[in-house]
């Protein structure tokens, strides 16, 4: 199937005011989701996550680079785009509370989308009642002020909002890092149903690399606004093949004190600055690996096969010294061992 | 991965077995309808020296509440209504102010998160660690600034030198977070509650701070009460977990048998919210329209949510148990365990 969102070589460069030097946020970024699929889209602080997320949304316009919508290219800012687009690309903020007019009642927020299409208000009211539904909100709620809300219905309001349109492809921008546990899982597997009741496909951009694993269809790890590996979740996450991503993911802490996915691969030192990027691979003043040639030379994209990407010159000694495992596979099993026991269950 | 050795117990002298003692804790909140809220109820804790303990709960759990009221700074408008915290000999909520500013950053400190809410934007980092040492050791100008410089190296920020003259917007949140628990444990205090202190962190970045706090209260043979949402961090990291609900501890249990054996319907709702499985976690959750009020002060304060919940449950206020050894629970049918 053709995908429903293309990205070709994205760069995206900050001004400095004051000076003639730039931010370089996004430094050649390409992927691709298919319909009714989710990209995860994981990385630290300050890797660019946001900006790809902003730049596909059309609130910022990429500094050079193709972003293409089923074909058809979107690389300018929002106000530029083709009408008959509007309301097909939707945003779901990560702080629900800041992303809610306090003085709007949700009704009126969840609907708003629907003016910019000029939709009648018979059709708007139906519309907002189907969308709270799909969302697991009450009608009587529609009412309320977003501050008379828990933040795990803020943001149901928020994906209500966002999923009014109907769009076919949403940006979910740290949708769950605000929430406690609970209310987390509620929202992941809220987004997780309406996937497969619309069919949206998501880009779902955080630095919960658990949640990643199990939303995601894909997967891709950013490091200063590149993506140095892409592929199938689980397959990246069980084998991880850039050093980065196996230095990231050896530090989620599972909720289980006997598995841990520590490696051997430890990076040293500090993220360069976006401001001054050094010649070839980004990573090589903090890798273990690196050899001269990484120094003089970026790597570029190697398939290892069912378009799982690797941007590195050593990635067959990363593999000979990484473990293949699916450590997050064992947690599942152990969880359900664990936590299965319904022994003398409540009676009714 | 982070297993936590006490070989250092035998060396030194203990004058208590406790480091920390909360009893019958009560903390209430004023409404406008008038019975006050009870943001931490008659919770009794104590921690014992060198310990990790990392407490864990929800948002409006009380975590806060309580770490905050410990230190005898409950947030307004609420007040202590009843109960003592014991700590070197006395009770730290009969104590005036002047002695407890005393303590406070000296033997009992708090690390906080939002680092930059706590540094003082307009004074460079190192002044800013080295007035805590002045203050409260009554070191000398330069002896202090060794500290502070000390404390830098401690917490792994590198070029020291440099970033003593550093002012806290010039810093990355990963760095300003080490400077606050620089500032935290200059003193060498014999108590540090970490408030969700690496919640705001990446996760590589909150892996070395975690690693940090936990050799620097080994070397200084601190105790720890360490306050978060992320069972992740709390299953590598602590020597004990306790689980905190509506103002109560529900379950209190070394790490291993935390994890591997849990018995509250709560901690197991808990964990198997972070287990993404979606079958497990409705299984032990009620639906809304199931739920019951409860009162809190007559029954046990999560029937209402609990899909073992039974008439019992909201008559009586299930005790902590003691279910094996050390392990405890506060519930009227625990999940059973062979």
């Amino acid at each position: 199937m053709s995908p429903v969102l293309q990205v070709e070589g994205l760069y995206k460069q900050f001004p400095i005011a004051g000076s003639h030097s730039v931010v370089q946020a996004i430094n050649g970024v390409s992927f691709s989701i298919a319909p009714g699929q989710t990209l995860g889209l994981v990385g630290e602080s300050g890797s660019g996550k946001t900006t790809v997320g902003r730049c596909i949304v059309g609130l910022i316009e990429a500094s050079q680079g193709g972003i293409r919508f089923k074909g058809e290219d979107i690389s300018v800012h929002r106000a530029r785009r083709p009408r008959h687009l509007i309301g097909k690309i939707q945003l779901v903020f990560q702080e629900p509370a800041e992303s809610l007019d306090p003085r709007m009642r949700i009704g009126r927020s969840i609907e708003e989308p629907l003016l910019a299409l000029k939709a009648p208000a018979a059709e708007r009211r139906e519309r907002v009642a189907e969308a709270i539904e799909w969302v697991g909100l009450r009608r009587d709620m529609l009412d309320l002020y977003p501050a008379e809300l828990s933040a795990g219905q803020q943001q149901r309001v928020g994906i209500a909002r966002a999923m009014i349109t109907r769009p076919e492809l949403v940006v979910l921008d740290e949708p769950t890092s605000a929430l406690d546990p609970t209310a987390r899982a509620e929202i992941i597997e809220l987004l997780m149903k309406i996937q497969a009741e619309l069919g949206t496909a998501y880009l779902f951009i955080s630095h919960d690399l658990s949640t990643v694993r199990f939303i995601s269809h894909r997967v891709a790890v950013m490091y200063l606004g590149m993506i140095v590996e892409q592929g199938n979740a689980a397959e990246v996450f069980a084998k991880p093949r850039h050093p980065y991503s196996v230095g990231l993911l050896s530090s989620v802490l599972l909720p289980h004190p006997h598995l841990s996915l520590e490696t051997s691969v430890s990076l040293k030192g500090e993220i360069p600055s976006p401001i001054n990027l050094p010649k070839g691979c980004f990573l090589a003043s903090r890798c273990p690996f690196a050899v001269d040639r990484c120094r003089a030379e970026m790597p570029p994209a190697e398939d290892l096969g069912g378009g799982h990407l690797v941007h590195c010159f050593r990635h067959r000694e990363v593999a000979r010294v990484d473990r293949a495992a699916d450590t997050f596979e064992e947690f599942q099993r152990e969880a359900e061992r664990i936590l299965g026991a319904r022994d003398g269950a409540p009676v009714a | 991965m982070l297993t936590v050795t006490h070989s250092f117990e035998a060396e030194r002298p203990r004058p208590a077995a406790v480091a920390l003692g909360i009893e019958r804790l009560r903390v209430e909140f004023p409404t406008v309808a008038g019975a006050p809220k009870v943001a931490v109820r008659d919770l009794d804790l104590s921690i014992r020296p060198g310990e990790i303990l990392s407490l864990v709960g929800e948002s409006g759990a009380g975590k806060t509440t309580l770490a905050r009221s410990i230190l005898n700074l409950p947030p307004s408008p609420g007040r202590v209504a009843a109960g003592s915290v014991r700590f070197g000999g006395v009770d730290l909520l009969q104590l005036a102010e002047r002695e407890l500013q005393r303590i406070r950053g000296r033997d009992l400190s708090m690390v906080v998160p939002n680092p930059r809410g706590e540094l003082n934007p307009l004074l460079p980092v190192g002044d800013q660690i080295a007035t805590i040492a002045r203050v409260h050791l009554g070191k000398d100008k330069k002896t202090a600034r060794a500290m502070a410089l000390d404390m830098l190296r401690a917490v792994q920020i590198p070029d020291p030198e440099r970033r003593m003259k550093a002012y806290p917007h010039e810093l990355s949140g990963g760095m300003a977070q080490r400077v606050v628990i620089a500032m935290a444990l200059v003193c060498s205090p014999k108590f540090i509650i970490s408030d969700d202190a690496t919640s705001g962190l990446d996760v590589t970045v909150q892996a070395q701070i975690l690693d940090l706090l936990r050799r620097l209260a080994i070397e200084r043979h601190s105790a720890m009460l360490f306050i978060t949402r992320d069972v992740g961090i709390t299953a590598h990291f602590c020597d004990r977990v306790a689980v905190i609900y509506d103002g109560e501890i529900m379950e209190i249990a070394p790490r291993e048998s935390f994890f591997l054996a849990p018995r509250h319907p709560y901690t197991v709702m808990l964990l198997a919210a972070f287990s993404h499985n979606p079958r497990l976690r409705r299984g032990w959750t009620v639906s809304e329209a199931q739920r019951r009020t409860v009162d809190a002060a007559v029954g046990c304060a999560y029937a209402d949510r609990c899909p073992r919940a039974q008439a019992v449950c909201r008559r009586v206020k299930p005790p902590l148990g003691e279910l094996a050894p050390g392990h405890f629970a506060r519930c009227h049918f625990p999940v059973e365990r062979s």
